[in-house]
C-alpha cells in the first residue's frame, strides 16, 4: 500500500500532462486506469465530471485515494501549474512564521492552529498571476494588478499565495495588509514632522515596520540607503546605512516612525529600478487608501486618508514610475457601508479618485469555488475532520452545503463548522 | 283578629269617604286585564316589479342611466356578501333584497353590450371619418408627434367646477425634437426627472394657472422655451468641470495623460534596452511617440472605448474583461495560454 | 352619492402647421417665430431623404351645442312600463298604488319643498352658504328688503320689476297723495302691472307636484265669471293718466278680457273704435273668444267683425289668432254651424300655411263632438293628419287634447281602432308629456279601458291592464266594476285573483258594494280545483280581514252584506273548507245585525248538507233553527233530510220536532 502511495506521489508530482515522463512508465500500468480517468483540467474550463470523481471514491477501497485528490505535495509555489489547480497546498510554518505572522485573517489563524497545518487551494487566478509574474517584462514600468471579486471569495488568500510564489523567488515583499484599520484603528495621531499637511500614525507605522522586517529579513541584509535622510537637526542617517537599521531606528523612534517608511519605500524604489532586487507591493484592500479616516481637523471635517503620510507613501509604491517590481491589490466591498455595497468591482469601489490613479491596471476576478474546487475542499475539512457529522459527508450532505454557501468559500467555512 | 279587620274595614269605609285612599292590591290575586296592543297596519306592498318584466323587454329603457342598485327592478337572482358562520342567514349568501354591499358597490347595468349598441348609433352622427394616413401609431406619432392631455370632470353636485380640470399635460418624443448632442443634454439637465429614458418621452404638467386654456398656452410655452433653451450655448457653459460631465469623456480625463505618459515612458525604455528579445517590447508603439500617434494606434482606441463603457455602462463581466483585455493588449502583457 | 365622471380629451396637434393657431397666443408665437425658420430648415437638412410629406386632411368638427349629445342619448330611451312615475322612490315599499296614496305621496312631496322654502324664506341668514358654480337664482333666498323703501319713482320701478303689485299700488298712492309727478312711461307700465294682476298679488306658481292635483272633476264644471275689479285703483289710474295712449288702451282692454269683464273689454273696444285709436292684434286675441258670452245672437258675425277688422289694420293671422276663434267655436259648439265655422277655419289655416297645434285640435273635437249622440268622422281625421308627430307645448289647451279625443273616442263613436292609434300618438317621442296632470290620465286611461272591455277579447285586456295598472293608473272602484264585467262577459274568471290583489292593495274592498257583485261572480260557477281554491283562499282573507279590523277596532272597518257572507259561505264550502264556512257562520249569527240582509237559501242550503256530510247534528240543527227562524222556504225537507240522513239522539229529534 506505501509504496502505491509512493509511487501515486510521485506520479502526481512528476506526472504532468504534458509532460509524461517515459521511464515511470512502469507504475503508470497502476495508475493507468486512474490517470484515464481523470479529466482534463484545463485552467480556463472548469470541468465538473462530478460523477467521475464520485465513483472513484467509492470504487477505490483505499482510503487513501481520497487525500490525493485534494491535495497536492508540491509545496513550492513556484511550481504549481494548472495541475495542480483545486488542489491544497502545505505552507511550512516556517513560512508561516516569516510571511504571514499577524497578517491573517483571524479565522485563517484559528484554522491553522486546529488543523494543525497552513493550507492553501491553488486556485485559477492566482495561476494566472503567476503567468504574468513569470512572462512580464521587468524593464518596463510597475504594472498593477486588481484582484476583485465577492465577499469571502478568496482574494487575501490569493494574495497570500502569491506572496509565498514571489518570497520563494527572494523578491522583496512589501506587504500592507488591511490598511483599512488605519482609517479608524489607530492608537495615536500626530502631525508629520516631514510634511505638516499630513497626518502620522506613528504606532501603525512601526507596526509596519516590523511585519515588514520579519518577512524580508534575510534581504534586507544587503540593502543600503542610497541618500541620507535626515530626521532632525541632529539625527539623520547617512549615506549607506543599512535598511535595518533604518528599521530598528524606526521602531525606537516611533515618532519617526512613518518618516522611515517613507524612506524605506523610496530606498526600494530606487534600487528595484536599478535592477538589484525584484520588489512585490501588495495591498490588501485599496480602495481604504481613498476613503475618509475617523479623525477629525479642527473644523470638525474628517482628514481623509490621502492625507496619512503612511497611505501617501504607499501610494508612490503604486504609481508606474518605477521598473523591476508587480503591484498588487485587492479591492473589498466590505470596508464600505452596508447600504454603498452595491457591486464588487473595482472602478465602484475605488472610486474616481482611485480609479483615476490606478488606471491602467488588470482586473482578475477571483470567483467562487468552481465545482472541483468546492469538492476539494470539502473532502479537506472532511479529512481534517472538520465536518463531523456523518450525513455531512454523504453525496447529499454535501449537495446542502454547496447549496447552502452558494460556492462561496468564505460561508462554505463557515457553513461547515457546526457540521 | 276579626275585630282588627272589622274595624280596618269600617275606618276603609270612612276614609273612602272623605279622600281617596289607596287600596291594597295582593299580587297575583287578580287576574290582569291584558292591554290591547296596538298593532301597526301593515302596508301592503306590491310584488317587486320584476316579476311582471317580459323577458323580451328592452332593458335600456328599464336601466338607462347609472343608479344604485335596485332589488326589485333587477329581474335576475344575485347574491353578494360574506358569511362568517353557519348561524348567519343559514349559511347562506345574502341574496339580492335590501343588500346593502350590493348597493354600495358600482354596477354596470346601465351600460350593457345593448346599451352601449343604442348610444354608439344615436352618438355616430356627430362623429367624423378618421384621417386617412393615421391608421396605425407610428404614423400618428410621425405626423402628430404631441400629445396634449386634459380632462374634465362631472360630479353629481351643486357645483360645476372641478379644481382638477385645470391640469394640461403635454407629451412629446424627445427624438421628434431636433436637438445635436450639446442641446439634448442640456435639456434633459433643464427638464430633469420629467423625461422617461425607456420612452424617451417629456411630459410636461401644468396646473399653475387657473384656467385650462391658460395652462395649455403655459405649457406650449414652456417647450418653445426649453428647446431654444437647450439650443442656446451660454458664456458659462465653457466653464464646465470634469465633475459636471455627464458622461465620462476619456479625452478630458486623467486617465489619457496618464496612458500617454506611461507609453512613452515604455518606448524610451524599448529604445534603450537591447538586449531584451522582441517579444518582450511593446511591438506596435511607432517610432516617433507623440500625443497624436499615440492616439491613432488601435490598441488606444479599444482601451479608450473600455474605459468609457467601463465607466459609463457600469461595470459588469463583459466590460471588466474588455478593460482587462485592452491594458493587457496596451501593456503587453501576455495571456496565459488556455 | 356623487358620482364622478372622468373624461380625458386627446387633442392631436400637428406641429408644423401650428402657426395658424398660434395667432391668439402672442407670446408663443413671437418665440416661436424667431427660430422657427432656422429650425425648419435643419430639419431639411437632416432628412435630406424624404422630401414628400403627406399632407393629413383632419375634417372638421362637426357642429353640436352643449346639450346635442345628451338628448341624442336621451332618445335612445323608451318608456318602461313596469315602472313607476319618476316622483316616486323606486322600491316596492315606497310606490304608491291606491288612489289616494298617490296623491298623498305627490303632494306631501310638494309640502317637504314648500317647507323648505318656508325656512329659507324665514331663517335666510341660517342658508348664507352655498357652493353652486354657476349660482341658481332661482334658489337663493327671496330678496326681501327693498332697495327703495321710500315712496319713489325709482321704488315704483323696482317693485313693478319684482311683480310686488300690493306694495306697487301703495306706493303710488303715497306718490299721488305727494302730488309727484310720474313720467307716462311710468305709469303705463304700473298700468301694465295692474291689469295683468288684476290689483292683486299674483299667487306663487304652483309647484310640479301640486300641477299635478290641480284640476279634478268639480273644477272641470266650474263656470267662468268675471273677477275684473271694476272702479278700482287700475281704472283711478287709467283716468289719471296725463294721455290716454294707444298701449294704454289696448292694456286695459286685454286686462279686462283675461278677467272676463266682458261688457268692459267691449265697451273699451267701442270707445277705441269711436276714437280711431288702433287695436292691436294681441287684443283682439283676447276679445274673440269672449264674444259667445257677449251676445246672444249673431255671435259669429261678431267674430267676423273683429276679423275683418283685424284685415283692415293688415295683421298677419298667426296660430294665436286661429285658436283665439277655435276657442270661441268651442264655446258655441251647441250650434249646429259651428262645425261649418270650424272647417272653414282649418281650411283658412292651410291656407295660411300654419301648422295647427293640439290645441286646435282639441277646440275642433270639442266643437263636433259636443253632444253625446253627434257622429262625425273628423276625429278620424285629425288622428290620421297628426300621426307619427311630435309635439311641443304651444298653447294651455294642448293639454286637453288626448283625454278628450279619447273620451270622445269611447263616448260619440266607440271605435277602438281609433283609441289605438290614438294611444300610439301618445307614446310617440314625448308626446307623453301632454298627458301630465291626474285627472287627464285617469279620464284617458278610464275611457280605453271602457272601450277595451267592451270589444277586446280576455287576454287582451289582462295585457293592457297588467302595463298600465297601476304604474300609470290606479282604476277607481267604478274601473274595476267594468273590469269585473269584461271578466263576465269574456269568461276570464282566472284573472279573478290577480284583479282581488290589486283590489286588496287599492284599498276597495271596504265597500260592500264592490266586493258583493266580485263575489257574486266568483261563485256563479264551480271552477277547477285550483281555482277554487284560490276563491277559497279570498273568502278566507275577507273573514280574517273582517274580524281583525274589528278586534283592532279600525275606525272605518270593512262592512258586509248578509248576501256577501252566504257567497263567502258558498265558495268555502265549495273548496271544502267545512271550518271557515262554519266560523263564518257563527260570526253571522252572534252578529247578526252588523250585516244588512239575510242569508240565502242557496248558503244555508249547502251548509246544511255539508253538514250533515260531516256528520255533526249539533251544527245541522243550529242551521236549522236559523232557517226557520229566517223563514226559508226549504225549512221542512230540510228537517225531514236530516232526519233521515243523520243518526240523531232523542234529544236532538225532540229540538227537531220543535222546530217544526
Amino acid at each position: 500500500m506505501k509504496v502505491a502511495v509512493v509511487l501515486k506521489a510521485c506520479c502526481q508530482t512528476v506526472c504532468v500532462r504534458r509532460h509524461i515522463c517515459g521511464q515511470l512508465a512502469a507504475c503508470h500500468s497502476a495508475l493507468q486506469l486512474h490517470n484515464e480517468r481523470r479529466p482534463l483540467y484545463h485552467s480556463r474550463k472548469y470541468s465538473t465530471s462530478l460523477a467521475e470523481q464520485f465513483k472513484l471514491a467509492t470504487d477505490s477501497k483505499q482510503k487513501q485515494h481520497l487525500k490525493t485528490i485534494f491535495r497536492t505535495e508540491e509545496t513550492d509555489p513556484t511550481k504549481h501549474t494548472d495541475v495542480h489547480e483545486g488542489l491544497f497546498y502545505t505552507v511550512s510554518s516556517e513560512d508561516v512564521k516569516r510571511l504571514f505572522q499577524k497578517s491573517l485573517p483571524p479565522i485563517f489563524n484559528k484554522q491553522i492552529t486546529t488543523f494543525q497545518e497552513a493550507c492553501l487551494m491553488v486556485r485559477e487566478p492566482a495561476l494566472e498571476l503567476f503567468h504574468y509574474i513569470n512572462h512580464f517584462n521587468y524593464n518596463h514600468p510597475v504594472p498593477r494588478f486588481m484582484l476583485y471579486g465577492k465577499r469571502g471569495s478568496g482574494k487575501t488568500m490569493t494574495l497570500f499565495h502569491i506572496i509565498h510564489h514571489c518570497a520563494q523567488k527572494d523578491w522583496v515583499i512589501v506587504h500592507v495588509p488591511w490598511p483599512a484599520f488605519w482609517l479608524n484603528h489607530y492608537k495615536e495621531v500626530s502631525v508629520s514632522a516631514h510634511s505638516a499637511h499630513r497626518v502620522d500614525l506613528p504606532y501603525e507605522a512601526s507596526d509596519w515596520l516590523q511585519h515588514f522586517c520579519t518577512q524580508n529579513f534575510d534581504l534586507l541584509k544587503d540593502i543600503k540607503t542610497t541618500q541620507t535622510y535626515k530626521w532632525t537637526k541632529r539625527e539623520s542617517a547617512a549615506e549607506g546605512t543599512p535598511l535595518l537599521e533604518l528599521i530598528d531606528f524606526g521602531l525606537n523612534r516611533v515618532k519617526f516612525a512613518a518618516d522611515c517608511v517613507g524612506a524605506l519605500l523610496r530606498e526600494i524604489r530606487v534600487q528595484a529600478s536599478d535592477n538589484k532586487f525584484r520588489v512585490l507591493v501588495a495591498v490588501e484592500c485599496v480602495n481604504a487608501f481613498w476613503k475618509d479616516t475617523t479623525i477629525r481637523t479642527e473644523s470638525r471635517d474628517f482628514v481623509p486618508a490621502e492625507k496619512l503620510s503612511l497611505v501617501h507613501n504607499f501610494k508612490k509604491m503604486l504609481r508606474s514610475d518605477w521598473t523591476n517590481g508587480i503591484a498588487l491589490c485587492t479591492v473589498d466591498v466590505s470596508i464600505n457601508l452596508l447600504h454603498e455595497r452595491h457591486t464588487h468591482t473595482p472602478h465602484f469601489l475605488l472610486g474616481k479618485k482611485g480609479f483615476e490613479f490606478l488606471d491602467p491596471f488588470i482586473p482578475v476576478l477571483v470567483p467562487e469555488y468552481s465545482d472541483k474546487e468546492v469538492f476539494s475542499c470539502l473532502e479537506y475539512y472532511i479529512d481534517r475532520k472538520w465536518i463531523q457529522n456523518p450525513k455531512g459527508k454523504t453525496d447529499e450532505g454535501k449537495k446542502e452545503l454547496i447549496y447552502l454557501s452558494d460556492k462561496n468559500p468564505h460561508a462554505l467555512n463557515r457553513m461547515c463548522a457546526p457540521w | 283578629m276579626s275585630v282588627l279587620h272589622k274595624k280596618q274595614a269600617q275606618t276603609i269605609t270612612d276614609d273612602q269617604q272623605d279622600e281617596e285612599f289607596r287600596t291594597f292590591e295582593i299580587p297575583g290575586l287578580k287576574a290582569k286585564e291584558e292591554r290591547k296592543k296596538m298593532r301597526r297596519r301593515t302596508k301592503k306592498v306590491h310584488p317587486p316589479r320584476h316579476l311582471r318584466m317580459r323577458t323580451d323587454q328592452e332593458w335600456i329603457n328599464v336601466w338607462p342611466t347609472a343608479s344604485t342598485f335596485k332589488w326589485s327592478a333587477v329581474p335576475f337572482p344575485v347574491r353578494q356578501g360574506f358569511v362568517k358562520t353557519q348561524t348567519e342567514n343559514e349559511g347562506v349568501i345574502p341574496g339580492k333584497y335590501a343588500n346593502a354591499e350590493l348597493m354600495k358597490i358600482p354596477n354596470f347595468l346601465h351600460l350593457t353590450p345593448g346599451h352601449i349598441k343604442k348610444h354608439c348609433q344615436a352618438i355616430k352622427k356627430f362623429c367624423t371619418a378618421w384621417p386617412r394616413g393615421l391608421e396605425t401609431d407610428e404614423s400618428c406619432e410621425k405626423y402628430f408627434p404631441l400629445e396634449v392631455v386634459e380632462s374634465d370632470y362631472c360630479v353629481s353636485g351643486p357645483s360645476i367646477r372641478d379644481p382638477r380640470a385645470r391640469q394640461v399635460t403635454v407629451k412629446v418624443k424627445l427624438s421628434k425634437l431636433d436637438l445635436d448632442y450639446h442641446a439634448r443634454d442640456k435639456m434633459l439637465r433643464l427638464v430633469g426627472n420629467k423625461y422617461n429614458h425607456e420612452t424617451d418621452e417629456l411630459t410636461l404638467t401644468t396646473d399653475r394657472c387657473p384656467l385650462k386654456k391658460q395652462n395649455h398656452d403655459y405649457a406650449m410655452y414652456l417647450l418653445t422655451a426649453l428647446y431654444h433653451e437647450s439650443w442656446a450655448r451660454e458664456p458659462w457653459e465653457a466653464e464646465k468641470t470634469e465633475a459636471d460631465m455627464e458622461r465620462y469623456f476619456w479625452d478630458q480625463s486623467k486617465s489619457k495623460s496618464g496612458i500617454i505618459s506611461l507609453l512613452t515612458r515604455i518606448k524610451n525604455i524599448d529604445k534603450t534596452s537591447h538586449s531584451e528579445p522582441d517579444a518582450r517590447l511593446i511591438p506596435y508603439l511607432p517610432e516617433d511617440v507623440t500625443e497624436e500617434t499615440l492616439l491613432l494606434l488601435p490598441e488606444l482606441q479599444t482601451y479608450k472605448e473600455a474605459v468609457e463603457d467601463l465607466i459609463n455602462e457600469g461595470e459588469n463581466h463583459t466590460t471588466v474583461m474588455n478593460y482587462k483585455n485592452s491594458v493587457k493588449k496596451l501593456l503587453n502583457i501576455k495571456t496565459p495560454p488556455s | 352619492m356623487a358620482t364622478s365622471v372622468n373624461s380625458t380629451c386627446r387633442v392631436l396637434y400637428l406641429h408644423v402647421q401650428n402657426v395658424s393657431r398660434c395667432s391668439s397666443r402672442p407670446f408663443c408665437c413671437s418665440y416661436r417665430r424667431t427660430q422657427q425658420s432656422s429650425v425648419s430648415t435643419e430639419r431639411k437638412a437632416d432628412h435630406g431623404g424624404t422630401n414628400t410629406v403627406e399632407t393629413i386632411i383632419v375634417p372638421r368638427r362637426k357642429k353640436r351645442d352643449s346639450l346635442s349629445i345628451l338628448r341624442a342619448l336621451s332618445s335612445t330611451v323608451g318608456k318602461d312600463f313596469t315602472a313607476a312615475h319618476n316622483r316616486y322612490l323606486d322600491d316596492p315599499f315606497l310606490i304608491p298604488v291606491s288612489i289616494r296614496e298617490k296623491q298623498t305621496y305627490t303632494l306631501s312631496r310638494a309640502s317637504g319643498k314648500r317647507a323648505a322654502k318656508y325656512m329659507i324664506e324665514n331663517h335666510s341668514p341660517l342658508f348664507q352658504y352655498s357652493n353652486e358654480e354657476p349660482k341658481v337664482q332661482a334658489y337663493q333666498p327671496p330678496q326681501t328688503e327693498y332697495a327703495h323703501p321710500e315712496p319713489s319713482e325709482d321704488a315704483l320701478m323696482e317693485r313693478i320689476g319684482m311683480r310686488r303689485v300690493i306694495d306697487a299700488i301703495e306706493v303710488y298712492k303715497n306718490l299721488r297723495q305727494s302730488g309727484e309727478k310720474l313720467p307716462l312711461e311710468t305709469q303705463l307700465r304700473l298700468l301694465e302691472l295692474l291689469a295683468v294682476y288684476n290689483c292683486t298679488d299674483p299667487a306663487p306658481p304652483p309647484l310640479p307636484e301640486e300641477t299635478v292635483y290641480s284640476q279634478d272633476a268639480a273644477s272641470q264644471r266650474i263656470k267662468l265669471r268675471k273677477t275684473w275689479h271694476t272702479n278700482s285703483i287700475v281704472e283711478e289710474l287709467f283716468e289719471d293718466l296725463p294721455e290716454k295712449t294707444p298701449a294704454a288702451y289696448n292694456i286695459m282692454t286685454r286686462g279686462m278680457a283675461k278677467y272676463l269683464d266682458v261688457d268692459g273689454a267691449f265697451g273699451m273696444h267701442k270707445e277705441m273704435l269711436d276714437k280711431g285709436i288702433p287695436v292691436e292684434r294681441e287684443t283682439y286675441h283676447t276679445l274673440i273668444p269672449l264674444v259667445p258670452y257677449y251676445t246672444e245672437k249673431e255671435k259669429w258675425e261678431t267674430v267676423m267683425t273683429l276679423l275683418k277688422e283685424m284685415k283692415e289694420r293688415n295683421f298677419q293671422a298667426n296660430l294665436a289668432t286661429f285658436n283665439s276663434i277655435l276657442l270661441s267655436l268651442s264655446r258655441m259648439a251647441a250650434y249646429p254651424q259651428s262645425q261649418k265655422h270650424a272647417m272653414k277655419t282649418l281650411v283658412e289655416m292651410q291656407n295660411c300655411g300654419i301648422e295647427p297645434c293640439l290645441g286646435s285640435w282639441y277646440y275642433i273635437i270639442q266643437v263636433f263632438y259636443y253632444f253625446e249622440d253627434r257622429q262625425s268622422n273628423i276625429l278620424h281625421d285629425i288622428v290620421s293628419e297628426v300621426e307619427g308627430k311630435q309635439f311641443t307645448v304651444q298653447d294651455s289647451s294642448d293639454m286637453k287634447f288626448f283625454s278628450n279625443a279619447m273620451m270622445k273616442c269611447f263616448r260619440n263613436l266607440k271605435d277602438l281602432d281609433l283609441a289605438y292609434r290614438i294611444d300610439a300618438l301618445l307614446h310617440t317621442g314625448n308626446n307623453i308629456r301632454f298627458l301630465n296632470d291626474a285627472f287627464s290620465e285617469q279620464s284617458y286611461s278610464w275611457y280605453f279601458m271602457q272601450l277595451l272591455c267592451m270589444f277586446e277579447t280576455m287576454d287582451k285586456i289582462m295585457e293592457y291592464y297588467e302595463r298600465i295598472v297601476p304604474s300609470m293608473w290606479t282604476p277607481a272602484a267604478s274601473g274595476m266594476g267594468e273590469l269585473l264585467k269584461a271578466i263576465e262577459l269574456h269568461d276570464g274568471f282566472e284573472h279573478i285573483p290577480r284583479i282581488w290583489s290589486d283590489v286588496v292593495m287599492f284599498d276597495y274592498m271596504r265597500s260592500d258594494s264592490f266586493t258583493e257583485p266580485l263575489f257574486a261572480l266568483m261563485t256563479k260557477k264551480t271552477h277547477p280545483e285550483e281555482l277554487q281554491s284560490q276563491f277559497a283562499d279570498i273568502a278566507e282573507y275577507m273573514i280574517g280581514r273582517w274580524k281583525q279590523e274589528r278586534v283592532d277596532e279600525y275606525t272605518n272597518p270593512i262592512q258586509m252584506t248578509a248576501t256577501n257572507v252566504s257567497y263567502i259561505i258558498i265558495l268555502c264550502l265549495r273548496s271544502d273548507r267545512f271550518e271557515s264556512a262554519w266560523s263564518m257562520f257563527q260570526t253571522y249569527k252572534q252578529h247578526d245585525r252588523m250585516f244588512s240582509g239575510i242569508l240565502s237559501d242557496e248558503s244555508l242550503v249547502a251548509l246544511t248538507n255539508t253538514c250533515i256530510e260531516q256528520k255533526q247534528p249539533e251544527k245541522a240543527i243550529e242551521c236549522l233553527s236559523v232557517v226557520g227562524n229566517l223563514g226559508l222556504q226549504n225549512h221542512k225537507e230540510l228537517a225531514e233530510k236530516i232526519l233521515t240522513e243523520m243518526d240523531l239522539s232523542e234529544s236532538q229529534k225532540q229540538h227537531i220536532d220543535v222546530l217544526m
